[in-house]
């Protein structure tokens, strides 16, 4: 058995190197946080040829490793004189404890006293690895840790540690495999064996028989290694993406459980977000809470590049207390806002100002879908102007500006807007908004009537109503009757008016001047309960000048309605848009918002934002056209956004083929990759076995070695088609084979030793061997006449 | 070597009055060897007793023979004490039994009572007349024959009596080149007038001691002891091979190895003696023994047992 334990030990070699290697690297890293690459590989050498002396000689490799110690350290004090030794240790010293404190010409005898530091380190933990199978467990799991540790900080490791940590994780798996599985081998083969053996030495050959396979795979294993060495590794941070989007799915399925029960236990209540946004009553005063929930998915199909508002409720009459809706018209009101706005920036165009549309308004398209939520309501961006929605499944109705679905939805509901962004915070489109401001309806000329008529043929579906000057004046008397009325304010309020929009002249000024001033206030959460003898109004703008977005809406709303501007309540939510996470957006509950929106003659609703922390969504502008061809080609390219990607679609389409060849050639040098890496593994395999088994083969016994013989003649005899059956005793099978021709030239002695050997208790000697490798000899020239390919796998085999 | 060369003689002896019949004479000389009994089965004719006298003729010992009988009685076997007038005492007067080589010619015609007696000296080695013991001395064999085909009258022996014959043997009827060479060697007069012995008592027990030097390999024991339980549980036998069985066989195989000049057993000997020493001992179930029916199991349960030897395939 003392090959077993030959190789045990070279096992045993190499897992401590790798650990060592691994311990050498993550010393390496806090105590030379600046070493170089260079440096590290002499240390892993280094520390390599250690543990190697350590092992192959035993006392003397230890005797030689003390005096490397010794010597190392010496030679300095040697070279530097006495005196500059001591200054040499202390310089050491600082150079250890206080990073700063070294001096240059000493630097590389520092490196090399660590290094032999971290060998003598490393011998001693080999040692401990080596007498204990609970320590290579141990720190198994510890590396194990550590890169998952890094994994959830998202440090960097360097790749060679992970390649090392994992090649060591591998071989410990695949010994404790191989082990248990030839513990019962040993078992059985113990039975059969029936020789008398110590106990202890019996213990020893177990613990061998795992490792020897590990032996084995080593070839394999080290190939991996490298590959994994030298792999490239990716440069960005590996996103998780699988897992995420596992993550997600399981939510998802999660949330849509719980909704379809929740639903069923509390009945279809209407969704209530208490926080400033979304509900069906909107209440003003109290403090909220901000909770986060998933309401719903926005993906965005195209042209999405602003922050999104969805306007869900929209109210008109506030009784003080909190905002109601009395407005009932049933036209689909968002279409004919849109063709207003539509037609006001055309018209200005036709005036004159020839400046592109895109400049005041940008086509996006996006998909809605619920989640965990239960409304009425639909919501939709301001300016849609066409909707998607599979009507079989979903009936619904506008009602106001709003829109309602006949019956509560929630999940998976799924609808589709396109609408117009709007460039709103530009001066280009505020002069617009003045200009066309002063248009009124029914005074449109045939050019006007032209305007309209091209953008009814442009958007209008068939179920829309025709918008025509006529329709728009009467939508506008309508508003001025429903959004328009209100109380007279009381004194206070209306000098407090006056001091904002004294100064202005035209309606929208007015409402950017109460815009601005709101914005002066404090932006609160807990802003607390209206006192019960105190009007909102008065309380708010006048003395607490604190609140959320439902104060700053409600205010707004009623100042302008005092400015005799109308004006409107509108809830939602505010999804903000970042340019890196177009295609999946999640809206959540705390995104839900309340603004303002006014309704200037000519122009249509338009949105403000007097809420202090929303400015910024609200608000940002992109370049009109003139800004942009100051700049630039590329930048124009990004204005054209909408040619471009269309393009991008037509070439992406066009280069499919040219692709698929690419790949075609791709795929083809992988597969020869592939291939050549399989054919380098077979040879690897022969190879490796073939030397191993000769290794081992030369230091066996004359018993092993004939048997290790007669084992190898048997699976020639067996290749060549004569295989003993299991109640076959040798002399039968023997007699079996003998008759047939090409083994006439064989005596096949070697069964009729192996008789012996096995059965009785014959002394091997030399000739017995030889006899029975020059029948080997024999049997590998048949096979080789035979089967050449049988003979090929067997080549390792010749020794 | 020795050893090889006196069985070898002996076997050769024999074989000069019973033609081709060489591994029956080996294994009645295992037998003889092994100290065990042995019961030859065949049709009448086929020279049994031939066989018998030719064996004790080849070994320098003495020689009887008893034909069994209904009415023979256990002391016309053992003997019996006489009333001696002259001396006024009983005297001992030594039945057949008093021997080396005992020929019970058609065992199964005495009655139970007899076999028992007979049996009794076979296990024992000792007679017991009137009370008192006579060991028998060595060599002592009992070379039993009986008839299969005449079955009316007879009284089969019982399974624990089978039981004590180490191996059931049987000649077969010789085919035509022995037949001509039997005729060419009666020709003129019996051969085995001209037997003479080739081995005496003290010889014999040599080699007998010999056997204790035949190795038997751990894994041979458990080839055998596999065999053994492979004739146990089994749905067509009643009763398997008991532990005298295995004894018997060990015994047996040891002999049979030092006859073939091998100081050590193989497998193959063990699946050789397996159906002479074993075979007899099954007791079959109802609707199975018939013919051969017990040797043909005994082959089939011995070819299902894997033989003992490095499980070499497919594995380096």
């Amino acid at each position: 058995m003392k090959n077993m334990i030959n190789s045990g030990k070279a096992y045993r070699l190499i897992v401590t190197s790798v650990t060592v290697i691994i311990a050498v690297q993550i010393i390496m890293l806090f105590i030379l946080p600046g070493a170089e690459r260079n440096d590290m590989v002499t240390a892993i050498i280094f520390s390599m040829f250690f543990t190697m002396g350590y092992y192959i000689t035993g006392i003397r490799g230890k005797i030689i490793l003390s005096f490397l110690l010794g010597f190392s350290i010496l030679t300095p004090i040697i070279l530097y004189g006495n005196e500059a030794a001591i200054e040499f240790l202390k310089s050491f010293f600082y150079w250890v404890s206080v990073s700063g404190e070294w001096i240059v010409e000493y630097v590389r005898w520092y490196e090399i006293i660590i290094m032999i530091f971290i060998s003598f380190l490393c011998c001693i933990f080999a040692l401990l690895l080596n007498r204990y199978r609970l320590a290579q467990w141990s720190i198994g799991g510890g590396l194990l840790l550590y890169l998952l540790f890094n994994l959830l900080k998202e440090n960097e490791v360097q790749q060679s540690i992970v390649s090392f940590i994992l090649f060591y994780l591998i071989l410990c798996y695949v010994e404790y495999i191989q082990g248990r599985k030839s513990e019962e081998k040993a078992d059985e083969r113990d039975k059969i064996d029936g020789i008398d053996k110590v106990d202890e030495a019996n213990e020893e050959r177990k613990e061998n028989v795992g490792k020897r396979s590990v032996v084995w795979l080593l070839p394999f294993l080290l190939l991996y290694l490298l590959v994994l060495l030298l792999l490239p590794a990716n440069q960005e941070r590996y996103e998780w993406k699988y897992v995420r989007k596992l993550y997600e799915q399981i939510k998802t399925i999660a949330t849509a459980f719980t909704h379809k029960w929740g639903s069923m236990f509390n009945g279809q209540e209407e969704f209530r977000v208490h926080f400033s946004g979304f509900s069906d009553s909107a209440e003003v005063g109290g403090d909220i809470r901000v909770n986060s929930t998933d309401v719903m998915i926005i993906s965005a199909n195209y042209g999405l590049n602003t922050n999104l508002y969805l306007i869900g409720g929209i109210f008109d009459t506030f009784n003080g207390k909190e905002w109601e809706r009395t407005d009932i018209r049933p036209q689909e009101d968002y279409y004919a806002d849109f063709v207003e706005l539509m037609y006001a920036i055309d018209r200005n165009n036709e005036s004159g100002k020839k400046s592109s549309r895109t400049d005041y308004v940008r086509t996006a398209n996006i998909t809605i879908r619920y989640q965990d939520i239960n409304t009425y309501h639909m919501f939709i961006p301001l300016k849609t102007f066409s909707l998607g929605i599979d009507k079989k499944k979903y009936s619904y109705r506008s009602e106001g500006g709003e829109l309602l679905f006949a019956e509560v939805q929630g999940y998976h509901t799924e609808y589709l807007s396109n609408y117009m962004q709007m460039n709103i915070d530009h001066p280009d489109f505020y002069e617009m908004m003045i200009a066309e401001s002063e248009y009124r309806y029914g005074q449109g000329e045939e050019e006007e009537q032209k305007i309209l008529n091209n953008l009814n043929d442009m958007y209008r579906k068939e179920s829309y109503i025709k918008v025509t000057e006529e329709l728009l004046k009467q939508r506008a008397a309508e508003i001025q009757i429903i959004y328009g009325d209100t109380k007279e304010p009381d004194e206070l309020i209306q000098k407090y008016l006056e001091n904002i929009t004294g100064g202005y002249e035209n309606d929208i000024d007015k409402l950017k001047a109460i815009e601005n001033e709101l914005k002066q206030y404090e932006y609160t959460t807990n802003p607390g309960v209206i006192p019960r003898d105190r009007e909102f109004m008065e309380y708010f703008l006048l003395e607490s000048r604190e609140g959320y977005c439902t104060y700053f809406a409600t205010a707004f709303v009623l100042l302008a309605r005092y400015e005799g501007i109308p004006a409107r309540y509108v809830q939602g939510f505010c999804v903000p848009v970042e340019s890196g996470s177009l295609s999946h957006i999640q809206v959540t509950s705390d995104m839900a918002h309340a603004w303002p929106e006014a309704y200037i003659e000519g122009v249509g609703w338009i949105p403000f934002e007097p809420t202090p922390a929303y400015d910024e969504l609200r608000y940002t502008p992109w370049k009109t056209q003139k800004q942009l061809e100051e700049q630039n080609a590329k930048v124009h390219y990004e204005l054209n956004e909408e040619m471009a990607k269309k393009e991008e679609i037509i070439t992406k389409e066009a280069e499919i083929p040219t692709e698929a060849g690419s790949s075609n050639k791709k795929k083809s040098g992988l597969i020869w990759g592939i291939a050549g890496l399989f054919l380098l593994c077979v040879i690897l395999t022969i190879l490796t076995t073939h030397l191993f088994l000769k290794y081992r083969y030369r230091n066996l016994g004359n018993k092993e070695k004939l048997l290790d013989i007669i084992k190898i003649n048997f699976i020639l005899l067996s290749d060549l088609g004569y295989k003993m059956n299991m109640g076959q005793t040798l002399a039968e099978f023997y007699l079996n084979i003998c008759d047939s021709e090409e083994l006439s030239g064989l005596k096949l002695a070697f069964l009729t030793e192996f008789e012996e050997i096995r059965y009785g208790n014959k002394v091997i000697d030399n000739d017995i061997i030889k006899t029975a490798e020059n029948e080997k000899k024999e049997l590998f020239r048949i096979l080789k006449g035979k089967y050449w390919w049988k003979y090929i796998i067997r080549l390792r085999m010749i020794y | 070597m020795v050893f090889q060369n006196k069985t070898d003689e002996i076997i050769k002896n024999i074989g000069k009055v019973i033609v081709g019949r060489e591994k029956t004479i080996a294994y009645l000389m295992a037998a003889a060897l092994a100290q065990g009994h042995v019961l030859i089965e065949d049709v009448p004719g086929t020279g049994k007793t031939k066989l018998a006298r030719a064996f004790a003729a080849s070994i320098d010992a003495e020689y009887s023979r008893i034909q069994f009988t209904p009415d023979l009685l256990p002391s016309d076997v053992t003997g019996l004490n006489i009333y001696n007038r002259k001396m006024d005492e009983f005297e001992l007067r030594k039945g057949p039994v008093f021997t080396n080589i005992l020929l019970a010619d058609e065992i199964n015609r005495a009655t139970p009572r007899t076999q028992a007696g007979l049996l009794e000296c076979m296990e024992e080695r000792q007679v017991t007349i009137d009370g008192e013991c006579y060991t028998l001395e060595f060599p002592f064999m009992v070379i039993a024959t009986q008839n299969p085909l005449e079955t009316s009258g007879t009284f089969p022996l019982p399974e624990a009596q089978l039981d004590r014959f180490m191996m059931k043997l049987s000649m077969g009827l010789p085919n035509r080149e022995e037949e001509l060479s039997i005729i060419e060697r009666f020709m003129k007069d019996d051969p085995i007038k001209e037997l003479r012995a080739v081995i005496t008592k003290e010889e014999l027990l040599l080699l007998r001691d010999a056997l204790k030097d035949i190795y038997v390999h751990p894994v041979i024991e458990e080839y055998m002891v596999d065999i053994i339980l492979g004739t146990r549980n089994q749905e067509k036998i009643v009763m398997g091979v008991s532990t005298r069985g295995t004894l018997a066989l060990l015994r047996a195989v040891k002999a049979y190895a030092a006859i073939q000049g091998r100081a050590y057993v193989i497998p193959d000997d063990i699946k050789e003696l397996a159906v002479p020493v074993l075979a007899h001992r099954l007791v079959l179930s109802y609707g199975y023994q018939k013919g051969k029916a017990a040797q043909e199991l005994m082959m089939e349960i011995v070819g299902k047992i894997s033989v003992p030897a490095e499980q070499f395939w497919g594995k380096v």
